[in-house]
């Protein structure tokens, strides 16, 4: 176990900034918080590197507890802050330099690392350069790469795409997978569902502090009643039509917008097949047509009722 | 020490450019005071001399002694013995002070029935006041050679009074009248209060806002520093610049004035300047831990220029009024330039003097832990608020 907090609770004054966190995280895994704006990822992070005193609760990082002092399981702890956290005065090696050189007092050593993290995040181009000079893209690169230069056993990415471009993210993205395939443990949080889906192998989402689902992708999909999605992109479907395929079986409920109809399924059961014969035989005109498995958003908006991005 | 190799990797390039035109500017300023001869001690005495109206009406030779004594020492002003013009002139300030020497004056002297000298003048006038000492002076001293002289006549008497009292004593400020010429030294370091708080606002304040930035500060608790550690380096940092910047203005000091290190006003000098390093560091450090990028320049300029001029570094304290000199003590500067001006008036190490110094320096490490402790404070309420 690389990571266990157990009944962690957090108050701001009234606020209840995390309430009863529970969460286990296994060596080598690639582990997602998601949960929208003020949900407590953030707070969670900060408790667990002992940035943020907590009420109540226990935190253990490789299997000892988490303190201010316990600079042994900081030293295998890489971070990479919400916001970026450089030094404005020191060019892009000369930050990552730096970083690493908090955990690395072995110059040579840390020569080899710093070179080496620059090349993953794709910074090679830019090392003398000063982080003014940056795009919001390459600065988050920086940021990254300030916080793994040093190799380490865990990493903790707390939103690291905020306001990144297409590009960036992707490399982010992958840079990720990479450090994950050497061995490292990564705590990804974000509010961008595609991230985590892509990437995590286990997640739990937040919500007000609280957990409101967690396991594998699947097995959150798996905790809410919608199954498939189909989309047909429709012209001439009368009301009777609609009504006969809300009857159809396994239907939970049928949306025609803007010519696009939606049918959407109970979970565990398909009717593809079944609708594309009902338009066949009942003469529809229809354009694209398409099945979507239920999304992260898709659970957080049948459990709490809003928008991942609300 | 990778916090202290990094503040020495930024400093050179964010700061040395304000180091060298703060240390233009100022050596151009000091070089150019020293050259105008502009001095802050004074050391300079002239007699003055007050416009004085006499209205001779004895015409004896007692009344032509004074009043020819009286023309001597003073600007005598004609005027008319008529009362419009007599007020006119007062009025006017053509003269201020008008005496007038009523008719049977000697014979009344010599009789023993002292008549009074008639005196009119501006009302509160100072100068008024030193002339009427003046006939004072004279009628003792003929009262005085009248008495123990009875048969000598009145012409010789005025000769001899004139003679007397015509003795000048010698004026020389003998507290300062050393071999050492330290005035300029002196200035030199009453400016200097500026230049430092200026200066280490501007450097060392700067600085500890880019190690405050709360980012910067969150990622340094998550390494496997102590914060012990890192405030640590921090302080060695900011002490190892404050005491360059020191050494470089204190060799300055020599090297501009010619005086020698040596001397013990000079150490003096130098050591109230190393107190003063250490109460302006721990100023810069007080104005970092509430200032912000934007404000941190006008703040540098209020804090420097501010506790300056009400210290009395550009001007000498002796012409502040008693209220900045009330106000001056709840401000480290005037203490500063206080110890400054005792160490360049004192002709020799004596006990009272020494004491002044101590006592001086003192209360600017005083208020050296007094900002440094409100700092600390302040740091610690934001470090719980981040």
């Amino acid at each position: 176990m690389i990571v266990k907090i157990e009944n962690l609770v957090k108050r701001y004054g009234d606020l209840i900034a995390l309430d009863h966190l529970n969460i286990e995280i296994e060596e080598g895994e690639i582990f997602g918080l998601l949960g929208p704006n003020g949900s407590g990822k953030t707070t969670a992070i900060n408790c667990i590197l002992s940035l943020l005193k907590y009420d109540k609760g226990s935190i253990e990082v490789f299997g000892k507890e988490m303190t201010p002092t316990a600079y042994d399981i900081k030293r295998d702890i890489g971070i990479v802050m919400q916001n970026v956290a450089v030094f404005d005065e020191l060019t892009v090696y000369e930050n990552i330099d730096y970083f690493c050189g908090l955990y690395i007092s072995d110059k040579t050593k840390r020569k080899e690392l710093v070179e080496e993290a620059i090349e993953s995040v794709g910074l090679k181009d830019f090392v003398k350069f000063y982080p003014k000079k940056l795009s919001g893209g390459l600065l988050r690169r920086l940021n990254i790469a300030c916080g793994i230069a040093h190799k380490p056993k865990l990493i903790i990415l707390d939103e690291p795409t905020v306001a990144v471009d297409p590009q960036s993210r992707n490399n982010i993205l992958e840079g990720i997978k990479r450090l994950n395939a050497q061995g490292a443990t990564i705590i990804y949080t974000s509010h961008y569902m595609e991230e985590i889906e892509q990437l995590c192998s286990r997640l739990v989402i937040l919500d007000k502090g609280k957990v409101i689902a967690a396991g594998t992708k699947e097995e959150v999909k798996s905790m809410i009643a919608l199954g498939e999605k189909i989309v047909v992109e429709t012209f001439n479907i009368t009301d009777e039509q609609l009504e006969m395929i809300n009857d159809m079986p396994n239907v939970i409920d049928v949306e025609l917008r803007e010519n696009v109809l939606t049918v959407r399924q109970k979970n565990g059961a398909s009717n593809l097949v079944n609708l594309m014969s009902f338009i066949a035989d009942q003469g529809i005109s229809y354009g694209k047509i398409y099945s979507e498995l239920p999304t992260l958003n898709d659970v957080f908006l049948e459990i709490t009722g809003k928008e991942l991005r609300d | 020490m990778q916090v202290f190799k990094l503040f020495y990797k930024i400093v050179p390039r964010k700061f040395l450019a304000v180091f060298v035109i703060y240390t233009i500017i100022f050596v151009g300023l000091m070089s150019f005071f020293s050259r105008s001869g502009f001095t802050q001690i004074e050391d300079a005495f002239e007699i003055s001399k007050v416009r004085v109206s006499i209205i001779n009406q004895d015409d004896s030779q007692l009344a032509d002694g004074l009043e020819s004594y009286l023309n001597q020492i003073a600007n005598p002003v004609e005027i008319g013995d008529d009362e419009d013009s007599i007020k006119d002139a007062l009025f006017f300030r053509e003269t201020e002070f008008i005496v007038t020497i009523p008719k049977g004056f000697q014979e009344s002297f010599e009789s023993g029935d002292y008549q009074n000298i008639r005196t009119m003048s501006v009302p509160d006038s100072t100068s008024a006041q030193y002339a009427k000492t003046i006939i004072e002076s004279y009628l003792n001293t003929a009262r005085l050679y009248m008495s123990a002289y009875p048969d000598m006549p009145v012409e010789e008497v005025n000769q001899r009074i004139t003679r007397d009292i015509s003795v000048e004593a010698e004026v020389s400020f003998l507290e300062r009248a050393t071999s050492e010429d330290i005035g300029g030294l002196n200035m030199y370091f009453n400016f200097l209060s500026y230049i430092m708080i200026a200066m280490l606002i501007s450097m060392v304040g700067r600085i500890m806002l880019i190690f405050n930035n709360r980012e910067i500060k969150m990622r340094n608790y998550c390494a496997p520093m102590s914060i012990k550690r890192y405030n640590y380096q921090l302080i060695l940092s900011n002490l190892l610049i404050a005491f360059v910047i020191w050494g470089v203005f204190v060799s300055v000091a020599f090297i501009m004035s010619g005086n020698s290190i040596s001397q013990p006003k000079s150490l003096l000098f130098i050591l109230n300047s190393f107190v003063l390093t250490v109460l302006c560091l721990s100023i810069s450090f007080f104005v970092s831990s509430f200032a912000t990028k934007n404000s941190i320049d006008p703040l540098g300029n209020v804090f420097s220029l501010g506790l300056s001029f009400l210290g009395g570094s550009f001007v000498p304290q002796a012409l502040l009024s008693d209220q900045l000199k009330t106000m001056g003590t709840f401000n480290p500067i005037f203490w500063y330039v206080r110890v400054n001006d005792i160490i360049g008036g004192m002709n020799g190490a004596t006990q009272s003097s020494m004491d002044a110094i101590v006592y001086g320096m003192l209360v600017q490490l005083a208020f050296a832990v007094a900002f440094l402790a409100v700092a600390l404070v302040i740091i610690k309420q934001k470090r719980y608020a981040l």
